[in-house]
């Protein structure tokens, strides 16, 4: 017992549950599945990860919660509904992800700075009213456990609006003009496992470093702005 | 090529197919217009493995050349040997006369298993039956659709050893030796795979510079890839299979399993490299354990189907909780979190050590029998010692296959005259006559005449078996029987599924191999028909409870005293199954950590299928087997507080000042903290625990 348990990286996949996701429900619920399925296969990766899938939409619904893939029976669900509300993200993870992490160190693990992928397909509807926990969360002096946050999106989601909400102008992407959405679902479910796969071994190494796999489909999102 | 004794193959001339696989070294590509070895069955399909542009530059071509060049030098056996273990470098692919690759053996069929997704219903892809797969928990192993016993991972362990053996004579280290380098197969004799052997080192040279996987690493400063080095990660990956985990170094599981193997991987991860053990040492030992430890595959889970997520934390019984009724023994899930028994061979002998004592044909024997109204052989018991002469001669026979399938003659269908017939001398022959209830008409007589002359011909019923049903053929999953036949001898007869009884628990048919049993869950004793081409495989449904099914890993819960034993979701107040061990004696529990208390079960009566459980309480938190000097996080307040084993003192915040076995002793730990638990079934198992702020 006296050993500690290794390290891990917590995961954080925000999926658009709003209204006008509906159409491309199946394709999240598939994403999703890849996604899990995907880590479940390999092992070696699934241990040193922990998946969390939240649901977002006017709050913030657990679809999987903090989990190792290896002792997962079930795949989660995503369920539409509503607006698309970003401020009731980014105040749900200024506490869930310091909770998780206060959790797991608990249990013996180390704890890599978590790691949130975010998919919308629409612009907030909340206003600016998201930048205030948002900038919280990401603050790293006021949220030691800050996450690296990569912004995907598709539909009527700006590129701007991504940049804002990603970490690093380079974790920011939005899909090309005339995507297909359910494609664009799938390409993000897609690199999400590549880059989690390759962050799990490039985390393990001996130069850890988070690696994100831009989705086919889509663009950085910092060229779309132009900045 | 006859010039060079190096293959060489210019790029353009590869027909590529399908991207197999991409990683930090390079990608991998199905080749379509080459084969290798075709002298055999149309050759061998082929890969190309390229190497990614960084890569390159470190190249060392002519090592590579080497890796090539060496299946030529060697004997043909042993060449041969090598293309079977290992997807050796077979060729160097070349572009504009540079390396960028090579060419390797298709990974063969056996090695991959059909992935078993969550989602349920939907058959999975073939995958690499990759042996990092196996070190995880057993749910899981199961759960991706592997069946693998501890028997397996023994003889897989024994094939690595003497696989890593005959490649170190040859001059090859494999340096990186690590679960995503080794593949494996259970399927008709275990053995293990090598893939990625260019980054092997033969004689010296590395092709690649050599590079270890996070988690399996030599000591710091010691040369890699070396035939040392090798055997410092056989028993790293010795002390994790049987562990099930990937990180683990603590050789408690594999020392349960056999304590010279536990010697075997201390001595392995000595930082000596003098001090370890060759791989030849541990694919010795290996093969002596391999002849006891369990067949029985581990556990599936409870259900491929999405399964509603379990609440959240348990509620605890506390003090004065009263415990809920268990789970009623029929609707037991057939798996959960289990892990597969510890087979109790503890003694360097072994002997009477494998937890499921019947099926091993080697120890035990195979009888063929008279029965009310079938034929049946049956393997049963350990007991090696005072096997009869008619046991030991049907034993042979049996194995002959078929004579008792053909033997009876009573006009029964064509197919009953199949082989054999002429093999079986005339006792035999006779016995399984009568065997053939079905055979209605003259059965009557033939089962006098078997009975006669066998040494249990008491047992064997004589009723006339005209147009009765056929328990064994119509044998369903889930059906019961008694057995009213003696340790040797089974005699089958339908019944209720009550305690007492024998469940069958799965039916393999095509088949009269007593083993086939192996690794169905719960099976604790089978039954073949060579009539019907099957074997029963039966579980006891003991009156004790079906927590005499449970394995290491599994929760049980009881009553103090007697009563009945349920396997039961784990949570605080009932017990976790440490170990499961056959026969009575109760001091095979006392090595194990946080061991409390011993549940004794009785199996069917004469069969040796008695078996210890070791059990360990499932307290709130880590203050249950909290030691005195010992640091702990404290979190929350009050009653929710908790107590959290972080492993290290800086990041805990209290440390044990005091403990004792009485409930609610405060004034035991004067003007300390404390924290108190009892079970109202096991008061004896109370403790009140004082600490201090840090």
């Amino acid at each position: 017992m006296a050993e500690t348990k290794g390290v891990l990286l917590p995961a954080y996949v925000l999926a658009d549950e709003s209204g006008s996701m509906s159409p491309y429900e199946q394709d999240l619920t598939h994403g999703l599945v890849s996604l899990c399925e995907g880590l479940r296969a390999e092992p070696m990766i699934a241990a040193k990860l922990r998946l969390a899938v939240l649901g977002f939409s006017d709050d913030v619904q657990v679809r999987l919660a903090v989990a190792d893939m290896r002792r997962e029976t079930s795949l989660p669900k995503v369920e539409i509904r509503g607006l698309t509300n970003y401020e009731a993200v980014f105040d749900d993870l200024s506490t869930r992800i310091p909770n998780d992490v206060r959790w797991l160190r608990g249990e013996g693990y180390k704890v890599h700075r978590p790691v949130v992928f975010f998919l919308s397909d629409g612009q907030p509807t909340d206003g600016g009213a998201w930048r205030r926990p948002h900038r919280e969360l990401t603050d790293r002096a006021r949220t030691p456990t800050a996450p690296n946050i990569v912004a995907c999106g598709i539909g009527n989601a700006e590129a701007s609006t991504m940049v804002e909400v990603a970490t690093q102008p380079e974790f920011a992407f939005i899909a090309k003009p005339g995507t297909d959405i359910g494609r664009a679902v799938a390409e993000f479910f897609h690199a999400l496992t590549a880059s989690l796969v390759a962050s799990g071994q490039a985390l393990n190494s001996g130069a850890p470093q988070l690696v994100v796999n831009r989705p086919d489909q889509f663009s950085m999102a910092i060229d779309e702005v132009g900045q | 090529m006859s010039a060079s004794r190096t293959p060489v193959v210019e790029h353009g001339t590869l027909t590529l197919g399908r991207l197999l696989g991409q990683g930090g070294q390079g990608s991998v590509h199905q080749v379509l217009n080459k084969k290798i070895n075709t002298s055999v069955n149309g050759g061998w399909d082929v890969v190309y493995k390229e190497y990614a542009p960084a890569v390159l530059p470190s190249l060392d071509a002519a090592a590579l050349a080497a890796q090539v060049a060496l299946t030529a030098s060697l004997s043909t056996a042993e060449g041969r040997w090598l293309c079977e273990k290992t997807a050796w470098p077979a060729a160097v692919v070349e572009r504009a006369g540079r390396p960028c690759g090579l060419l390797m053996r298709l990974v063969p069929d056996r090695f991959q298993f059909a992935y078993r997704p969550l989602g349920g219903a939907s058959r999975g892809d073939r995958r690499l039956a990759n042996l990092e797969f196996l070190l995880n928990d057993d749910a899981y192993v199961a759960g991706v659709g592997l069946r693998v016993s501890e028997r397996d991972r023994v003889l897989l362990l024994a094939d690595l050893a003497a696989t890593l053996t005959r490649l170190h004579r040859i001059g090859i280290a494999v340096g990186d030796l690590s679960p995503k380098n080794l593949l494996f197969t259970t399927a008709a004799r275990p053995e293990c795979f090598l893939v990625d052997c260019d980054a092997m080192r033969l004689r010296g040279a590395s092709a690649l510079p050599q590079a270890e996987t996070p988690d399996w690493q030599i000591p710091a400063g010691e040369e890699k890839a070396t035939p040392s080095s090798d055997s410092y990660k056989l028993a790293l990956l010795a002390v994790r299979l049987f562990a099930r985990d990937q990180t683990a170094t603590d050789p408690a599981a594999l020392a349960a399993l056999d304590p010279t193997l536990g010697d075997l991987a201390r001595a392995g991860l000595s930082a000596d490299p003098a001090r370890r053990p060759a791989p030849a040492a541990w694919a010795e030992r290996l093969t002596v354990v391999a002849a006891t430890a369990s067949a029985k595959a581990a556990r599936r889970p409870a259900s491929a189907k999405p399964a509603p997520k379990p609440p959240a934390p348990p509620s605890p019984r506390g003090p004065g909780s009263a415990r809920p009724p268990g789970t009623p023994a029929a609707a037991r899930p057939p798996g959960g979190p289990g892990s597969p028994r510890v087979p109790g061979g503890t003694g360097p002998g072994g002997s009477g050590s494998a937890r499921v004592p019947a099926l091993r044909k080697s120890a035990g024997r195979t009888v063929a029998v008279v029965a009310a109204l079938i034929a049946v052989a049956v393997l049963f018991g350990l007991r090696s010692s005072g096997d009869d002469g008619s046991s030991t001669a049907r034993s042979t026979t049996s194995s002959g296959q078929s004579s008792t399938g053909g033997a009876w003659t009573g006009g029964t269908s064509a197919d009953d005259s199949g082989g054999g017939l002429g093999t079986s001398d005339g006792t035999d022959d006779t016995d399984d006559d009568t065997g053939d209830g079905t055979s209605a008409g003259g059965g009557d007589d033939t089962t006098a005449g078997a009975a006669a002359d066998d040494s249990d011909a008491d047992e064997d019923a004589t009723e006339s078996p005209s147009p009765t049903p056929d328990p064994v053929g119509d044998a369903e999953v889930g059906s019961c029987f008694d057995d009213e036949g003696t340790r040797t001898r089974p005699d089958l007869v339908s019944t209720s599924c009550s305690p007492g009884a024998f469940k069958v628990v799965d039916i393999r048919h095509g088949t009269t191999d007593l083993d086939s049993c192996d690794g169905v869950d719960d099976s604790d004793e089978s039954v073949s028909s060579h009539r019907h081409d099957l074997v029963l495989c039966l579980s006891y449904l003991n009156p004790g409870g079906d927590a005499y099914h449970a394995g290491q890993g599994d929760c049980v819960y009881g009553p103090n005293g007697s009563g009945t034993w349920y396997t039961e979701p784990c949570e605080t107040g009932n017990f976790k199954v440490l170990a499961v061990y056959q026969g009575r004696n109760k001091s095979k529990c006392d090595g194990w950590p946080h061991y409390n208390l011993l549940k004794p079960f009785n199996g069917p009566s004469g069969a040796g299928l008695d078996r210890i459980l070791c059990l360990s309480m499932n307290y709130p938190d880590a203050m249950g087997y909290a030691q005195v000097r010992q640091c702990l996080l404290n979190s929350g307040s009050g009653s929710d507080a908790t107590f959290t084993n972080t492993g290290s003192c800086d990041s805990s915040n209290v440390v044990v000042s005091g403990r004792t076995g009485r409930y609610e002793a405060a004034s035991f730990c004067g003007n300390d903290g404390w924290t108190t638990w009892r079970s109202r079934e096991y008061p004896e198992l109370a403790y009140t625990v004082c600490y201090r702020w840090r």
